[in-house]
């Protein structure tokens, strides 16, 4: 029997000329949703909101389900960081009922580790594996551009960040819409999603350039994922021992999670600490991730051309 | 019609200049481009699709130009790597599918396409397995499904046939016969395989030291070896030869023990067995030496050296 069994037919239809970048993130997306162990990592990686939703439906549906027995709200503070890194309940409350957008910067502080966990346990193989299996070869000689291919990677690993921080904001938000007391509520708290989507790009910013450098650089994503946790990790427990060692908080800054919560402090309308250095956060949450993308771009033509 | 032109190309890295000033053109159909090991092949490969900016010259595939719209050229041609390529995590289906919305085909069309290439290229029962689990040959024909799959008026092959068993080799071969021949596709096909280049193509193009050493007809470049024959004896070596030089025969090479000789139009290979009989040496072994390009290959090689 011939190998060509099925004849070759010629095409003649329409060619798109439009963008590659949902192509390429959809496809870097999707088989990996294929594999069930990230929906264990999401679950793990959804705690605070879970804690959150309970403390939410105990403050409206659950105060007249089981009598009035929830605790009393804590006064929503003004200022980040001014909770501690614990989640108060009392405080949650408080926001809850008094500011909304405080709520959502709570949350997102207290979702940034699995923030950088998940992606770099579900994203890592984004560009090692490409450069294992010689997949650039495949993108590099059709139509596509350096900058589709760049992007497209930076859409799909930030989709997974968006699963551990945009997400659980929007369906607090959704949440509190829905059982909120208040017929004006989601008047009030309109601007809600555009701050969501502002403050998790921050996150989706650091998280994205670690796992995507490291990516570049590493041919097997395990190592990836592993150098990933540990340099997040180091930077929270060195931030944390210095500022314990010196007795000065500023040390926190080291902290990615600090960092991050400094510059989503006034998006989400909390005054920033005086004892953090607004540009120091500005170097380590904006100015390194973005030196890392700027590293993956260069390394990302090394490759190309080796290939 | 020329598919391909490229005039006065240059490209270095860094000391090594990989092409000098390279000006080939190649004609619609099947061209085999030849070159030993850092001939420049694969940098030609790269500038002209787009991959590698030349230093100097200009490349126009199939009228597109190489420096000005790479994208464009990429959507046009079809590109089979010669290493392995492909995206772990996917079903041979999902694979030849992005590749064909990568290059502009609707979804639903890609999707109908990729499942009959694969049939074509004899992949067919396994389509719905990932490729992480084909064996070389079977990713070599995947490799060959995605530069189908959108249907490419020109084909650029790296080593379509690394890797791959006869039978297998015999099959990829008899495809893009197929294609160049019934579905009037042009390819060029770049290999160290002289045997897949004759198989394939009527026009060849040999490249030496980022030049070219030699390109015509492979018909021609056949003829040119013709009366040309390898011959080993037993005996006095220097009257052989000087037998051979007074019947009008010409020492083209020797390789060792083996004399390459040239005999004129107008004889037949009797004149090797009237000069060894001259010289009272025996013949021990004969062959034609117009078998292959491999003739013309190494003394193009070798007039360049």
């Amino acid at each position: 029997m011939p190998v060509f069994e099925q004849g070759y037919r010629r095409y003649v239809g329409e060619r798109s000329t439009g963008s590659r970048i949902p192509l390429i993130a959809w496809e870097n997306i999707r088989p990996r949703m294929k594999w069930w162990g990230w929906v264990l990592l999401f679950l793990l990686s959804f705690w605070p909101y879970v804690i959150y939703a309970v403390l939410i439906f105990m403050t409206t549906l659950g105060t007249s389900m089981f009598g009035n027995r929830a605790m009393p709200p804590l006064p929503p503070p003004t200022v980040a960081f001014a909770s501690g890194d614990g989640v108060n309940p009392g405080a949650v409350l408080g926001l809850l009922q008094g500011n909304m957008l405080g709520l959502v910067w709570e949350l997102l502080h207290h979702a940034s580790f699995a923030s950088v966990i998940f992606p770099a346990v579900v994203a890592a193989g984004l560009l090692a594996s490409d450069r294992r299996t010689g997949g650039l070869q495949i993108y590099f000689s059709r139509p596509v551009t350096k900058l589709d291919y760049m992007l497209g990677k930076i859409l799909a690993a930030a989709s997974f960040v968006a699963l551990t921080t945009a997400a659980p904001c929007f369906l607090l938000w959704i949440e509190s819409v829905a059982f909120g007391s208040a017929s004006t509520f989601t008047w009030k708290t309109w601007i809600a999603p555009l701050v969501i989507l502002g403050a998790s790009s921050f996150y989706a910013l650091w998280s994205v350039a670690l796992v995507m450098s490291l990516s570049a650089v590493m041919r097997r994503p395990a190592f990836v994922t592993i150098v990933a946790a540990f340099v997040n990790l180091a930077l929270e427990g060195l931030g944390a021992i210095l500022s314990e060692a010196y007795r000065d908080k500023a040390w926190h800054v080291l902290q990615p999670s600090y960092a991050i919560g400094t510059l989503t402090a006034p998006l989400c309308g909390l005054q920033i600490p005086d004892w953090i250095s607004a540009p120091a956060a500005f170097g380590i949450a904006f100015v390194l991730p973005v030196t890392l993308l700027a590293l993956v771009w260069w390394r990302l033509r090394a490759v190309e051309v080796s290939t | 019609m020329h598919t391909v032109t490229v005039a006065g190309i240059e490209k270095s890295f860094g000391d090594v200049r990989a092409l000098r000033g390279l000006t080939v053109d190649f004609p619609a159909g099947g061209v085999g481009l030849l070159g030993p090991n850092g001939a420049g092949k694969s940098t030609l490969l790269k500038i002209l699709l787009g991959l590698l900016p030349a230093d100097a010259g200009t490349a126009t595939v199939l009228g597109i130009d190489v420096a000005q719209s790479p994208a464009e050229v990429r959507r046009v041609v079809g590109y089979m790597p010669e290493v392995d390529a492909y995206l772990p995590g996917l079903s041979g289906a999902e694979s030849v599918l992005f590749a064909g919305v990568l290059c502009g085909l609707p979804r639903r069309e890609a999707q109908r396409r990729a499942h009959e290439i694969l049939y074509y290229v004899g992949l067919g029962e396994a389509r719905y397995r990932k490729v992480d689990q084909y064996s070389t040959g079977m990713r070599q024909r995947l490799r060959l499904a995605q530069a189908l799959v959108h249907d490419p008026e020109l084909i650029f092959l790296d080593e379509p046939t690394n890797g791959l068993d006869p039978k297998g080799r015999d099959e990829v071969l008899q495809l893009i016969s197929d294609l160049a021949g019934t579905h009037g596709k042009s390819i060029v096909l770049c290999s160290h395989l002289l045997p897949d280049v004759e198989a394939v193509c009527q026009h060849v193009v040999v490249l030496r030291a980022g030049q070219v050493a030699t390109q015509g007809n492979v018909k021609e470049i056949r003829r040119l070896e013709a009366g040309t024959y390898r011959v080993r004896i037993d005996g006095d070596r220097a009257a052989f030869l000087a037998a051979l030089a007074a019947a009008g025969a010409t020492l083209k090479a020797e390789e060792d023990e083996t004399l390459v000789v040239g005999i004129p139009e107008t004889e037949t290979a009797r004149l090797l067995f009237r000069a060894a009989t001259a010289s009272s040496s025996v013949v021990r072994e004969l062959s034609s030496f117009e078998q292959s390009l491999e003739g013309a290959f190494i003394r193009a090689m070798e007039q360049k050296a």
